[in-house]
């Protein structure tokens, strides 16, 4: 019983520290001049600004969540093979590294005035204007919080147990009713999950709000970085920060108090893929993925047939003055060094809300609300009080950034862990790493792979915290590519971010089948 | 033990020779810096280092955070407009160069005991070439409804174009610039976060006009042998964004970062500024041929004082957010 106290403690001390020690502390070193009044003023000043951010935040979480649990149902039901099935999973992730300018580039080729659907309208003499308008930002957020949907609600159905569903047919339910009643019930807390961090994401939202909705949609965020990088005034930032702050805390009070019960995982119950649905299914994830792979595919229409794609690279690695491969090594190292630390607290975080510690709900929330730009100052100032080297602290920055949604996955594999298995590896003697090393972790096996390769892709697609915090000679593929875009070396900054993107979708291509095939 | 010797004496001399580090913006440091690290190195023996954070506002930032512990020397490549936070923020040690007085009169302002300009060049609307055959020749031209929803322009909330294209309406316009911006408004496709986005809009095909500078059309007939954009010269005068280099207060190699600041004027780095930095000389140098050729020369300049802009830039960037967001 001991022990047990023992490790509770540990396992809210653990999580605590960290959020303590790379959260609290570096904010602390920038809050010296922050008042109470400020954040009233402020809150009176934007009061508009902060209603309008939080109904589009809200519709669009609700669309994301909707169109990310009707793909989660697709995976979830329908007999659908294992290339289609991992090409969803890989391509929804990919959405996640997707940098702002690239997305706009794809929303420009599908959505434009010259863009894909427009010339197919034009055949039949029409035209329609989707960029630019309130649609166009709901789209776009949707574009982005589909995966956090597909993800959590996906991993939670995909594996839902199908003797329930069964059962409920036997007792003479039909479909609809069966999904009411069997499975709606069970998959309520990973949906409320998933439509607070969609929530939160679009909330916080910066550059895809301006590229596609333009300034009549812009949200806080926007706000906090013209008082942070123009005028320099960083209690008015902070103020707006911690407005932000108030409301995400609340917002995962909520989720907190909802989220609750146990998943029955199983073998699921799959049906027959009809024509019908190989249509609804392009159909909603052409709307998604169509974007994503013009970006893709317009990197490769260079506009310099002299040159071929390796001369191009060459052009731009000689330009920045760094090897390819050591660019290629450092994003890697960093963004595996991020999974390995936010894995460790996921995992810890993740076990103790699925026990019922609540009050631990909020803190994997709690980096959401503070801007890349705000954390990454924090960390210089604790690189200067401490004399430790800034770049060393960029996993740790990256981190944060990604353990919301690692401790989202990761907890819904902990649901997935029977109490009967632990008793019995307990009163057969396993200690607390058997249990930990030959249970825990090859039941969550699936879980802590999509949480790596997830936490890898948030890692690498950070541009603002690798500005500040790395030195001249680190370079991460998101560094190389914004320092050729703003030298307008556009070509060798397309080509760049097409690589990038194709090496991202074959690492996760390799995860998705690994995952599959167990 | 005499290769030891020699090895401890290298190491050391190494370890002791002096080093400044200059702080600058991101773009900076894989173009000029590349070109005149080593022309300074071997001029004057002295190591140099270029650091830098992101943006030229990072600059600011980051030595205000670091403090007395910075290890900038020189900081380089601040506008006119950081270049007083800067001062006001105490961190420039006051220093005129020798050679000051080959700058170019009209670039030279009272803040220069701080700092000296090294580069200048103006932004403009660039327009692509094939869609719009008759460009604007003024902020009147650019409300004609020919040109609704096709121009593009930065936030200035949060890029260093779009502060200084809403300077430049505030130069032309004065307290009027809301009325401007009222109507330019219903013209503008939309606003982006940043220069880059904005030019993958002209890229696309998205939008036909957009701020950026009026070296573009040198830029990419020199690059990508092509004059598929061209900048428009507008009667009220062109706004001209200067950057300087100036002594960071907490330096502790002092004459090292004198030296600096009189090479940046010097005719071996100025005329390297073209090719480079795609801004002009400060300088009088010959120009490189795609400048003679395709950079629109300039009559008028517009000038805003850099005071005023500190003083009314939050209320100026609060009319534009009433205006263009509505709050």
């Amino acid at each position: 019983m001991g022990k047990d106290n023992g490790r509770v403690l540990m396992g809210l001390f653990a999580p605590l520290l960290y959020f303590f020690l790379f959260l609290i502390l570096p904010i602390s070193f920038l809050v010296a001049k922050f008042s109470v009044a400020d954040v009233f003023y402020v809150a009176h000043e934007y009061k508009k600004l902060i209603s309008y951010n939080i109904s589009q935040a809200l519709l669009s979480a609700t669309l994301a969540t909707s169109i990310g649990a009707l793909i989660s149902y697709y995976l979830a039901r329908k007999n659908i093979k294992g290339i289609l099935r991992n090409l969803i999973h890989v391509m929804a992730k990919i959405s996640f590294v997707v940098p702002g300018v690239s997305m706009a580039i794809g929303f420009y080729l599908l959505f434009g005035r010259k863009g894909f659907i427009n010339d197919i309208l034009g055949l039949f003499g029409l035209h329609i204007d989707i960029l630019y308008t309130f649609l166009a930002v709901i789209l776009g957020h949707a574009f982005y919080n589909i995966p956090v949907s597909v993800y959590i609600v996906g991993s939670v159905w995909e594996r839902f147990d199908g003797n329930l569903i069964e059962a409920s047919y036997v007792d003479g339910c039909r479909d609809f009713q069966t999904f009411l009643k069997v499975e709606l019930p069970i998959l309520t807390p990973s949906i409320v999950a998933s439509f607070l961090l969609s929530f939160i994401y679009s909330f916080t939202s910066f550059a895809v709000v301006l590229i596609i909705g333009g300034p009549k949609y812009s949200t806080l965020e926007v706000v906090i970085y013209m008082y942070l990088k123009n005028l320099l005034n960083f209690k008015v930032a902070l103020s707006l920060t911690f407005l932000q702050l108030f409301i995400i805390a609340t917002a995962a009070a909520i989720s907190s108090y909802l989220l609750k019960g146990k998943i029955p995982f199983g073998v699921p119950k799959l049906k027959k893929v009809t024509f019908f649905d190989y249509i609804a299914l392009s159909m909603l994830l052409s709307l998604v993925f169509l974007p994503l792979i013009l970006s893709i595919v317009s990197g490769f229409l260079t506009k310099n047939p002299s040159k071929s794609v390796f001369d191009i690279i060459k052009i731009g690695m000689s330009f920045l003055g760094v090897s390819f491969w050591k660019m290629l090594l450092t994003s890697l190292l960093i963004s595996i060094a991020t999974a390995f630390i936010s894995i460790t607290i996921g995992l810890i975080t993740g076990r103790m809300t699925s026990k019922g510690y609540k009050a631990l709900q909020i803190f994997p929330f709690l980096p959401t609300a503070f801007s890349t730009v705000t954390l990454a100052f924090g960390y210089l100032m604790i690189s200067l009080k401490f004399n430790i080297p800034s770049v060393y602290l960029l996993p740790f920055l990256h981190s944060l950034l990604s353990i919301p949604l690692v401790h989202g996955i990761i907890e819904m594999g902990w649901r997935n862990v029977e109490r009967s298995i632990e008793e019995a590896a307990m009163m057969d003697g396993a200690s607390f790493w058997d249990m930990l090393f030959k249970i825990y972790l090859p039941l969550l096996k699936n879980f802590l792979i999509r949480a790596f390769t997830f936490s890898m892709a948030i890692s690498l697609s950070d541009l603002s915290g690798v500005l500040i915090l790395s030195n001249e000679s680190v370079f991460t593929f998101s560094k190389a590519i914004y320092r050729l875009m703003s030298s307008r070396h556009m070509p060798e900054a397309r080509i760049l971010n097409t690589i990038f993107l194709l090496m991202v979708m074959l690492i996760y291509y390799f995860g998705e089948m690994k995952t599959q095939n167990d | 033990m005499r290769k030891v010797a020699i090895l401890v004496l290298i190491l050391t001399a190494v370890l002791y020779s002096a080093q400044l580090v200059v702080y600058t913006y991101d773009s900076m440091v894989s173009g000029l810096a590349k070109k005149i690290e080593p022309l300074f190195e071997e001029k004057y023996g002295i190591d140099v280092k270029f650091v830098s954070f992101g943006d030229a506002g990072n600059i600011i930032s980051r030595i205000l955070l670091e403090g007395k512990k910075t290890q900038a020397d020189v900081i380089l490549g601040l506008d006119q407009n950081l270049l007083l936070k800067a001062v006001e923020r105490g961190i420039l040690f006051p220093y005129k160069p020798k050679n000051i007085s080959r700058v170019k009169k009209e670039l030279l302002k009272k803040k220069e005991d701080y700092a000296v300009p090294f580069d200048y060049g103006a932004i403009a609307i660039v327009y692509n070439t094939e869609t719009i055959k008759e460009p604007p020749k003024s902020f009147e031209d650019l409300l004609k409804p020919q040109y609704k929803r096709r121009i593009v322009v930065e936030d200035p909330r949060t890029s260093s174009t779009g502060l200084a294209f809403l300077l430049w309406t505030i130069a032309a316009y004065g307290d009027n610039f809301t009325e401007y911006w009222k109507k330019l408004k219903d013209n503008l496709l939309t606003v982006t976060a940043g220069w880059d986005e904005a030019f993958e809009m002209l890229e696309s095909g998205e939008a036909d006009m957009m701020v950026s500078y009026l070296t573009d059309s040198a830029y990419s007939h020199y690059y990508y042998d092509s004059g598929k954009y061209a900048p428009a010269v507008f009667k009220e005068g062109m706004f001209t964004q200067v950057e300087y280099v100036g002594i960071c207060r907490f330096t502790d190699d002092l004459d090292a970062a004198k030296k600096f600041v009189d090479f940046m004027l010097s005719e071996e780095v100025q005329e390297l500024i073209p090719l480079n930095q795609w801004m002009l000389p400060v300088v009088e140098v010959k120009l490189p041929e795609v400048f003679e050729k395709y950079v629109p020369k300039v009559e008028k300049y517009l000038f805003l004082d850099a005071e005023k802009v500190e003083k009314n830039l939050e209320r100026w960037l609060k009319d534009w957010e009433k205006i263009m967001v509505g709050y």
